[in-house]
Protein backbone atom coordinates (compact mmCIF):
# COMPACT_ATOMS: atom_id res chain seq x y z
CA UNK A 1 0.00 0.00 0.00
CA UNK A 2 1.42 3.45 -0.93
CA UNK A 3 2.53 5.48 2.05
CA UNK A 4 3.55 9.09 2.52
CA UNK A 5 6.34 9.58 5.04
CA UNK A 6 7.94 12.79 6.26
CA UNK A 7 11.07 14.20 7.92
CA UNK A 8 9.34 16.91 9.93
CA UNK A 9 10.79 15.75 13.24
CA UNK A 10 14.37 15.72 11.92
CA UNK A 11 13.92 19.06 10.16
CA UNK A 12 12.61 20.64 13.37
CA UNK A 13 15.73 19.59 15.23
CA UNK A 14 17.92 20.78 12.36
CA UNK A 15 16.27 24.20 12.63
CA UNK A 16 17.49 25.15 16.12
CA UNK A 17 15.34 22.48 17.79
CA UNK A 18 12.14 24.18 16.75
CA UNK A 19 9.24 23.14 18.98
CA UNK A 20 6.07 21.57 17.66
CA UNK A 21 4.13 24.59 18.89
CA UNK A 22 6.45 26.97 17.07
CA UNK A 23 6.06 25.07 13.81
CA UNK A 24 2.29 24.87 14.31
CA UNK A 25 2.11 28.64 14.77
CA UNK A 26 4.26 29.23 11.68
CA UNK A 27 2.15 27.06 9.39
CA UNK A 28 -1.20 27.91 11.02
CA UNK A 29 -2.30 24.58 12.40
CA UNK A 30 -2.68 22.99 15.82
CA UNK A 31 0.18 21.32 17.73
CA UNK A 32 -1.87 18.10 17.64
CA UNK A 33 -1.71 18.17 13.83
CA UNK A 34 2.10 18.39 13.93
CA UNK A 35 2.15 15.45 16.38
CA UNK A 36 -0.15 13.44 14.07
CA UNK A 37 2.05 14.28 11.06
CA UNK A 38 5.23 13.22 12.82
CA UNK A 39 3.61 9.97 13.91
CA UNK A 40 2.54 9.32 10.32
CA UNK A 41 -1.11 9.17 11.33
CA UNK A 42 -2.19 12.07 9.17
CA UNK A 43 -1.37 13.10 5.61
CA UNK A 44 -1.57 16.89 5.12
CA UNK A 45 -3.25 18.77 2.32
CA UNK A 46 -1.09 20.18 -0.46
CA UNK A 47 -1.50 23.64 1.07
CA UNK A 48 -0.28 22.60 4.51
CA UNK A 49 2.53 20.58 2.96
CA UNK A 50 3.76 23.68 1.09
CA UNK A 51 3.45 25.80 4.22
CA UNK A 52 5.66 23.31 6.07
CA UNK A 53 8.26 23.40 3.30
CA UNK A 54 8.24 27.21 3.45
CA UNK A 55 8.67 27.11 7.22
CA UNK A 56 11.82 25.00 6.79
CA UNK A 57 12.85 26.70 3.53
CA UNK A 58 13.33 23.38 1.75
CA UNK A 59 11.81 21.58 -1.24
CA UNK A 60 8.64 19.50 -0.93
CA UNK A 61 10.49 16.25 -1.60
CA UNK A 62 12.93 17.04 1.20
CA UNK A 63 10.04 16.93 3.66
CA UNK A 64 7.66 14.37 2.18
CA UNK A 65 8.38 11.08 0.48
CA UNK A 66 5.99 8.84 -1.40
CA UNK A 67 6.68 5.13 -0.92
CA UNK A 68 5.07 2.66 -3.31
CA UNK B 1 -5.96 33.22 26.33
CA UNK B 2 -4.47 29.74 25.98
CA UNK B 3 -6.21 26.77 24.37
CA UNK B 4 -6.31 25.06 27.78
CA UNK B 5 -8.24 27.96 29.33
CA UNK B 6 -10.61 27.96 26.36
CA UNK B 7 -11.26 24.24 26.87
CA UNK B 8 -11.98 24.85 30.56
CA UNK B 9 -14.47 27.61 29.68
CA UNK B 10 -16.09 25.27 27.14
CA UNK B 11 -16.51 22.53 29.77
CA UNK B 12 -17.92 24.96 32.35
CA UNK B 13 -20.45 26.23 29.79
CA UNK B 14 -21.47 22.64 28.95
CA UNK B 15 -22.06 21.81 32.62
CA UNK B 16 -23.91 25.10 33.21
CA UNK B 17 -26.12 24.46 30.17
CA UNK B 18 -26.96 20.98 31.42
CA UNK B 19 -27.95 22.34 34.82
CA UNK B 20 -30.00 25.19 33.31
CA UNK B 21 -31.80 22.78 30.95
CA UNK B 22 -32.56 20.32 33.75
CA UNK B 23 -33.89 23.05 36.07
CA UNK B 24 -35.92 24.59 33.23
CA UNK B 25 -37.58 21.28 32.39
CA UNK B 26 -38.26 20.71 36.09
CA UNK B 27 -40.01 24.11 36.43
CA UNK B 28 -41.52 24.06 32.95
CA UNK B 29 -39.75 27.27 31.94
CA UNK B 30 -38.92 27.51 28.22
CA UNK B 31 -37.46 31.01 28.24
CA UNK B 32 -34.42 30.26 30.41
CA UNK B 33 -32.85 27.69 28.01
CA UNK B 34 -33.22 30.07 25.04
CA UNK B 35 -31.53 32.90 26.95
CA UNK B 36 -28.87 30.44 28.16
CA UNK B 37 -28.14 29.28 24.60
CA UNK B 38 -27.75 32.86 23.35
CA UNK B 39 -25.52 33.84 26.29
CA UNK B 40 -23.42 30.67 25.87
CA UNK B 41 -23.00 31.36 22.14
CA UNK B 42 -21.83 34.93 22.85
CA UNK B 43 -19.38 33.74 25.55
CA UNK B 44 -18.01 31.05 23.22
CA UNK B 45 -17.61 33.50 20.32
CA UNK B 46 -15.76 36.00 22.54
CA UNK B 47 -13.58 33.23 24.02
CA UNK B 48 -12.71 31.94 20.55
CA UNK B 49 -11.61 35.42 19.49
CA UNK B 50 -9.39 35.74 22.56
CA UNK B 51 -7.52 32.48 21.91
CA UNK B 52 -4.11 33.18 20.42
CA UNK B 53 -3.44 29.61 19.26
CA UNK B 54 -5.05 27.94 16.25
CA UNK B 55 -8.16 26.03 17.39
CA UNK B 56 -9.45 24.62 14.10
CA UNK B 57 -7.38 23.40 11.22
CA UNK B 58 -7.75 20.92 8.35
CA UNK B 59 -7.19 17.91 10.65
CA UNK B 60 -9.90 18.96 13.11
CA UNK B 61 -12.21 19.64 10.15
CA UNK B 62 -11.43 16.17 8.80
CA UNK B 63 -12.19 14.64 12.21
CA UNK B 64 -15.48 16.57 12.38
CA UNK B 65 -16.37 15.38 8.85
CA UNK B 66 -15.65 11.75 9.73
CA UNK B 67 -17.62 12.00 12.99
CA UNK B 68 -20.58 13.64 11.22
CA UNK B 69 -20.56 10.98 8.49
CA UNK B 70 -20.48 8.18 11.08
CA UNK B 71 -23.21 9.81 13.20
CA UNK B 72 -25.44 10.33 10.16
CA UNK B 73 -25.14 6.75 8.94
CA UNK B 74 -25.77 5.30 12.41
CA UNK B 75 -28.60 7.71 13.26
CA UNK B 76 -30.53 7.21 10.01
CA UNK B 77 -30.39 3.40 10.28
CA UNK B 78 -31.41 3.38 13.95
CA UNK B 79 -34.21 5.91 13.40
CA UNK B 80 -35.51 3.94 10.43
CA UNK B 81 -35.48 0.66 12.38
CA UNK B 82 -37.13 2.24 15.44
CA UNK B 83 -39.75 3.97 13.27
CA UNK B 84 -40.59 0.77 11.38
CA UNK B 85 -40.92 -1.24 14.62
CA UNK B 86 -43.21 1.38 16.17
CA UNK B 87 -45.30 1.54 13.01
CA UNK B 88 -45.55 -2.27 12.94
CA UNK B 89 -46.74 -2.28 16.55
CA UNK B 90 -49.66 -0.08 15.51
CA UNK B 91 -50.65 -2.34 12.61
CA UNK B 92 -54.15 -2.93 13.99
CA UNK B 93 -54.58 0.70 15.13
CA UNK B 94 -54.39 -0.27 18.80
CA UNK B 95 -51.21 1.56 19.78
CA UNK B 96 -51.96 4.81 17.95
CA UNK B 97 -49.43 6.95 19.87
CA UNK B 98 -46.61 4.53 19.03
CA UNK B 99 -47.71 4.65 15.41
CA UNK B 100 -47.48 8.45 15.34
CA UNK B 101 -44.05 8.35 16.97
CA UNK B 102 -42.95 5.78 14.38
CA UNK B 103 -44.21 7.95 11.54
CA UNK B 104 -42.45 10.99 13.00
CA UNK B 105 -39.19 9.05 13.22
CA UNK B 106 -39.52 7.79 9.65
CA UNK B 107 -40.33 11.24 8.27
CA UNK B 108 -37.39 12.67 10.25
CA UNK B 109 -35.13 10.05 8.67
CA UNK B 110 -36.43 10.92 5.21
CA UNK B 111 -35.93 14.62 5.95
CA UNK B 112 -32.34 14.03 7.07
CA UNK B 113 -31.60 12.04 3.92
CA UNK B 114 -33.11 14.74 1.69
CA UNK B 115 -31.05 17.45 3.42
CA UNK B 116 -27.94 15.27 3.08
CA UNK B 117 -28.55 14.75 -0.65
CA UNK B 118 -29.18 18.48 -1.20
CA UNK B 119 -26.01 19.38 0.69
CA UNK B 120 -24.07 16.78 -1.33
CA UNK B 121 -25.38 18.23 -4.61
CA UNK B 122 -24.62 21.80 -3.47
CA UNK B 123 -21.05 21.01 -2.46
CA UNK B 124 -20.62 18.90 -5.60
CA UNK B 125 -21.37 22.00 -7.69
CA UNK B 126 -19.37 24.32 -5.45
CA UNK B 127 -16.24 22.19 -5.47
CA UNK B 128 -16.43 21.52 -9.20
CA UNK B 129 -15.89 18.22 -11.00
CA UNK B 130 -18.98 18.59 -13.20
CA UNK B 131 -18.33 18.24 -16.97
Amino acid sequence: MPKITNNIRRLRFDHDEMTQEELANRVGCTRQTIIALEQGKYVPSIELAFKITLAFNVKLEDVFQYER
Amino acid sequence: MSYKTFNTIKRIICVAMGIIFAVSIWFGNWLAPIIAIVVAMVIMAVAMMKVKEVINDERTNHIAYKAAQFTFSIATVLLAIAGTILLAINRDNIYVTQGYIGLTLLFTTCGLMVVNRLAYTYYGHKLGGKE
